[in-house]
């Protein structure tokens, strides 16, 4: 294969991740949505619609192994494969947590509403931030933008553990949305897991254009936590 | 490289598959006889051997990238090659799940268990088993054995759901059994999620051995 048209399929590569990664931060949005709501009419087009992301995301990966058994890539254009597939595995687990998600409003309960809290609707908002921005990252090779929504996460643990004390404290005091709460309980667990696994784009886009593997202490900086921490509150 | 060469690369990964496969049982065992038995020393051990679990499923992972931007294989080898790496993958976060039942022991050695520990026990028996037999099935191309396994994966959604219903009872029956109780959902959680993986591992093996797309079945996600 010629190096255009080489490159013109890694490029066409690259838009089809991101293509699966609008889908992803669609599903956070609408599960959010669902969420506040008790919208079981949007759960349930959730839960359908991870079957065409799930296919999606097969595609990618065939794509990416065709290409990369079809021509010998250079370093750099390995690299941009790989993240490719890595990314797209990232993306395709986390438009899972949203139907998860969706899974558990469609459970019949007949105990009182509990509405979530505030904090949870600002974890909600910080983790799909930081979806977005590590996707713009990708999209434009920027390492610094990777590296400062790395460092988002701190303050998202930080809601997840607050949330997860308030949660066993009702669950204690108001046995009677005992269930709910549990389900609540998920609902945070899997908040996390997005913003993890954002930072784990971060780092592919990282790997990628530096060429080496970024470690914890190269990534993690206290100004830009404190920062992230500070915007978050003001929320 | 020759073709003899390109076999024996071929099959020295597969083996790591193994021997991955075999870290990652052990580990799940572990994790919930440290559980049962109430053994800080064993949870410990899990925790510390998920290390070697993750260096070992990204070696495997790099070594079969290597493998298929040099060789440049062709159907089917691409696709034992490309499994390769998807099945890595799956045992990497079977590792996790196990690692995080291992903490999860830990912190509820705190205080006394709140219930005679049966379903979860037999939940990992189960997994720990269908895992075992995925990766047989792997390494034989056996589809048939790789749809069987996939089927048995509702006996222990159904245990999950038993478990679940259990344990609220009890947390909402006393609520100083709250913690404890939570933690051992997550634990449950935990093991459907492994069985869960290894259902995506017989996927593999089915799509592998009949290069067919449309027998990829997609599973309830987590």
């Amino acid at each position: 294969m010629p190096r255009t048209e080489f490159h013109a399929q890694l490029d066409g590569l690259r838009g089809r991740v991101l293509e699966l990664g609008q889908l992803a931060v669609a599903v956070i949005d609408r599960v959010i949505g669902a969420v506040q709501e008790e919208d079981r009419a949007t759960a349930s087009a959730i839960v359908a619609s991870d079957e065409p992301i799930d296919r999606l995301h097969v595609a990618i990966q065939h794509d990416a192994i065709s290409l990369l058994a079809r021509q010998q890539p250079t370093a750099g254009d390995l690299r941009a494969i790989t993240a490719g597939m890595a990314i797209a595995s990232e993306l395709e687990r986390i438009a899972d947590y949203a139907t998860g998600t969706a899974r558990l409003i469609l459970h019949e309960s007949r105990e009182p509403a509990l509405p979530p809290t505030h904090d949870l609707y600002r974890m909600a908002r910080a983790a799909r931030r930081m979806l977005q921005r590590s996707l713009d990252a990708y999209a434009t090779r920027d390492t610094t933008l990777a590296r400062h929504i790395w460092n988002e996460d701190p303050a998202v643990d930080t809601l997840q553990q607050t949330l997860y004390r308030d949660l066993l404290t009702s669950m204690i005091e108001n046995p009677s949305t005992l269930t709910r709460a549990t389900h609540l309980l998920w609902t945070v667990h899997r908040l996390e897991r997005v913003a993890d696994r954002a930072t784990n784009i971060c780092e592919q886009v990282i790997f990628m254009v530096d060429g080496e593997w970024p470690h914890f202490d190269t990534l993690r900086d206290e100004t830009l936590i404190a920062r992230a921490v500070a915007l978050d509150s003001e929320d | 490289m020759p073709r003899e060469g390109f076999e024996r690369q071929l099959r020295a990964i597969q083996h790591e598959i193994l021997t991955l496969g075999s870290m990652s049982a052990v580990a799940v065992e572990r994790s919930v006889t440290a559980l049962r038995r109430r053994d800080a020393a064993l949870a410990e051990t899990v925790v510390e051997n998920d290390g070697p679990i993750d260096t070992l499923a990204y070696d495997i992972e790099e070594r079969a990238l290597l493998i298929i931007a040099t060789q440049q294989p062709l159907a089917g080898d691409l696709r034992i090659v490309a499994s390769v790496i998807a099945i890595a993958g799956e045992l990497e976060r079977i590792g996790d799940y196990a690692e995080g039942i291992a903490k999860l022991a830990l912190l509820n050695l705190d205080e006394p268990p709140i219930k005679p520990l049966i379903d979860i026990p037999r939940m990992a028996e189960l997994s720990i088993d269908m895992l075992r037999r995925s990766l047989d099935a792997f390494i034989d191309r056996d589809t048939l054995t790789a749809h069987e396994i996939w089927r048995e994966d509702d006996v222990i959604d159904d245990l999950q759901d038993q478990v679940y219903r259990e344990i609220l009872t009890y947390m909402a029956e006393d609520p100083q059994k709250i913690t404890r109780g939570t933690r051992l959902l997550w634990v449950a959680h935990n093991l459907e999620r492994i069985a869960d993986r290894v259902t995506n591992i017989c996927e593999r093996t089915i799509f592998m051995v009949t290069g067919e797309r449309s027998q990829y079945i997609t599973r309830t996600p987590g």
